[in-house]
């Protein structure tokens, strides 16, 4: 579903974000990215999604060039940013029904909505809150809402659990792994190793746009994930 | 897709505070001033009535003193004035005829505050340009870079969304909200100048001029969204865009329209209208000194050829003087012709060059600030609105003509009789044989007709142009800067 083939990208500055990366997300995966700050995590993503070119190589969802036929790649994908700020002075509703008609979704009913607001966990009262006053925990969910409501086979999530208290980020696994059943390919970077462990099908681990390594869930399902994270990345340096 | 964008546009504005803010502004400022405007009309236009009334009546009594009438011609207010002062404080109000050609055009009108001088009057082309541009660009600088820092842009554009809609329902969602507040507030202006008394708003040059002013005020409005939009899409972060954008403000609405004519004064320097009219009249003087020796020199042959003597020359009571002035007065008609011709020729010289520098400095003055949309705007309105330079052309063309009927229908039926010698002259005027100067109706101005909206247009029409080259100007690179912005 989403594929990834000798992506390099290297910034004006002369920075090599991406060196010759490649891998694949199958329908029903869950691929962590793992990796320091400047590793290249989001650099990927931003390439996936057309905010910036790449210098070689190429990304495909669905089988669509994301850099070539942009908007017809971006149909197949919904987006969940780091940090969800959506529009203050829209209730939750207006928030879902804005981000649903630009994906085409027309004609939503109250109870499309009830199911979307209940499925990521959130009540339904606060489909007519300003969004101004819901928590980042509330923001993060409503930003799955609007994933969800999309329905996409492909959903690229960008550090989702960064600042979520625990209750909310075990609440954000089990939504995952829901997404998984329904046969999602997700691509998720994250530096939450603890948590990459354990809703991960695979992980890659990055290091400064280098894909060092990637392991499956057998590998690291009995296995102190962390370790392995430290001895690829320690391994990488002597490389 | 196109729509959904837009509704959101117009929804997030409307529920935001600056909303609010511009209009509570529009509502009070535009209906304000122009009530405020309108009262100013009624107060001119009945001092042009007084200052007629009066004119006539002194006129009534000088017509029989050839020697002490001028004629006087007024210029009645421009109604369309309420839009735009303008020149209006600065247009000349009145012409003075003179017998010798060398008419006075003057102001009449003063300003008695001193603060409205001070700091200016309030009127619709001072808020659409000064305040309604400054809230166009608060309403836009953070139409890019605000969602950028929410990140609303990423998902906007990570969603299957060209960016073309994404830029194009900004601008024109803003705009749209803007409108509101504004198109309410002038239609509420436009009741108060239906209620005033002096005003017939349901005429056809009113109510096409009125529609020609919204048109023009809604292209500069749309060309200022287009700048903010432009600075939002060349900027990343809401403060720098909003410096940028209070910056730009500065420049086009404050700096270029007070520094072009300095410029064009410093690079071009020309007389001022005190020392050109101190010059008239000293070269005037000049002349007529030649003249009266001239007409001195006839004077003393004729009396010497006559035989009545030099010394009997002013001796008004002795027969011999009187036949010698006879054959003076039949021989001096060369001579008043020759010095007559003269003043008006240097008059009309030293006025043709104050006017062609002037007119030059004013020229470069106003294409150096045409880099402003605001300037233009100005322009353009205040033309319309008959309180422009072209109004002022008008009336000085209207006022020769004044001039010259008046000293056809009256000056040249005076004989300007004088006899001179070296050491001084007696004389004064003499009405034609069959003249009756009081019959001859009071000379007015009349029918003035103001420079018109095709006049208008024929010298603004350069400033509406610039206006949509500057909006479509800005659109295009705005767009096209989007279509490459870095929503990261």
């Amino acid at each position: 579903m989403i594929e990834i083939n000798e992506l390099t990208k290297r910034y004006e500055d002369g920075v090599l974000a991406l060196d010759h990366v490649s891998y694949a997300v199958a329908p029903g995966e869950i691929f962590c990215l793992l990796g320091a700050n400047g590793a290249g995590k989001t650099t990927t993503i931003n390439i996936l999604l057309d905010f910036i070119p790449p210098t070689s190589g190429s990304g495909t969802i669905n089988g669509h060039d994301c850099n070539k036929f942009p908007l017809k790649a971006k149909k197949y994908v919904s987006y969940v940013s780091e940090n969800v700020q959506l529009y203050g002075m829209f209730t939750a509703r207006q928030n879902l029904a804005f981000f649903a008609e630009l994906a085409g979704k027309t004609g939503l009913k109250k109870k499309d909505y009830d199911d979307v607001m209940r499925t990521v966990g959130l009540p339904e009262k606060a489909l007519r809150m300003r969004l101004k006053h819901f928590s980042k925990g509330m923001r993060q969910k409503l930003g799955i809402a609007i994933a969800l409501l999309k329905d996409p086979p492909a959903i690229l999530m960008d550090e989702p659990t960064s600042g979520l208290d625990p209750t909310s980020a075990q609440e954000f696994l089990a939504q995952l792994r829901r997404l998984r059943e329904q046969g999602k390919a997700i691509l998720m970077t994250t530096h939450d190793i603890f948590r990459a462990k354990l809703i991960a099908d695979r992980v890659g681990i990055m290091k400064q746009g280098r894909l060092v390594a990637i392991r499956k869930k057998q590998d690291f399902k009995h296995a102190d994930l962390e370790e392995i994270y430290m001895h690829e990345m320690q391994a990488a340096e002597t490389v | 897709m196109l729509g959904t964008l837009i509704k959101k546009e117009i929804t997030e504005t409307i529920l935001d505070l600056r909303f609010v803010i511009a209009t509570l502004l529009c509502l009070v400022l535009i209906p304000l001033g122009m009530y405020v405007s309108i009262k100013d009309y009624e107060q001119r236009l009945g001092d042009y009535n007084t200052a007629i009334q009066q004119y006539e009546q002194r006129a009534r009594g000088d017509r029989y003193d050839g020697g002490n009438f001028r004629a006087e011609g007024y210029r009645p207010p421009s109604p369309l004035c309420v839009f735009s002062s303008g020149l209006k404080d600065k247009i000349n109000m009145r012409v003075k005829t003179q017998f010798n050609g060398n008419y006075l055009i003057e102001n009449s009108s003063q300003d008695d505050n001193l603060q409205a001088v001070l700091f200016g009057k309030i009127d619709f082309t001072f808020i659409v340009s000064t305040v309604l541009s400054l809230l166009a660009l608060i309403f836009t600088f953070r139409t890019v870079t605000g969602e950028k820092e929410n990140g609303t842009l990423r998902l906007i554009v990570a969603g299957s969304v060209p960016r073309w809609k994404v830029i194009f329902s900004k601008m024109l969602g803003n705009y749209i909200v803007f409108l509101v507040p504004f198109l309410l507030s002038f239609l509420v202006s436009l009741l108060f100048l239906n209620s005033s008394d002096v005003f017939s708003l349901f005429t056809l040059p009113h109510v096409a001029a009125i529609f020609l002013l919204l048109i023009i005020t809604l292209l500069f409005l749309f060309c200022i969204f287009n700048l903010g939009t432009l600075i939002s899409v060349l900027t990343h972060s809401s403060v720098v865009s909003m410096t940028v954008a209070l910056f730009v403000w500065v420049m086009l609405a404050l700096v270029v329209p007070k520094i072009s004519p300095m410029i064009a004064q410093v690079v071009y320097p020309v007389r001022s209208r005190q020392i050109v009219n101190t010059e008239k009249a000293m070269v005037c003087a000049g002349i007529e000194e030649e003249q009266l020796k001239e007409e001195a020199a006839l004077y003393k042959k004729v009396l010497i050829e006559t035989g009545v003597g030099v010394e009997r020359a002013f001796d008004d009571e002795d027969e011999g003087t009187r036949r010698a002035r006879d054959t003076y007065n039949s021989k001096k008609g060369p001579i008043f012709q020759k010095y007559q011709e003269r003043i008006n020729e240097e008059i009309k010289r030293i006025e043709d060059d104050y006017t062609n520098k002037r007119n030059f400095q004013a020229a470069m003055a106003a294409n150096l600030s045409r880099i402003s949309p605001v300037c233009c705007f100005t322009y353009a309105l205040s033309e319309i609105s008959g309180t422009g330079t072209a109004e002022v052309s008008n009336f000085s063309k209207r006022a020769q003509q004044f001039q010259e009927t008046v000293k056809q229908n009256i000056y040249d039926h005076f004989e300007f009789e004088r006899y001179a010698n070296e050491y001084g002259w007696s004389g004064g005027y003499r009405t034609e044989e069959g003249f009756d100067a009081g019959k001859v109706p009071v000379p007015h101005i009349s029918n003035y007709r103001h420079i018109g909206l095709a006049g208008a247009l024929s010298v603004c029409w350069m400033d509406i142009v610039l206006l949509v080259l500057f909006s479509v100007l800005f659109f295009a690179v705005a767009f096209v800067s989007f279509l490459r912005y870095d929503v990261r």
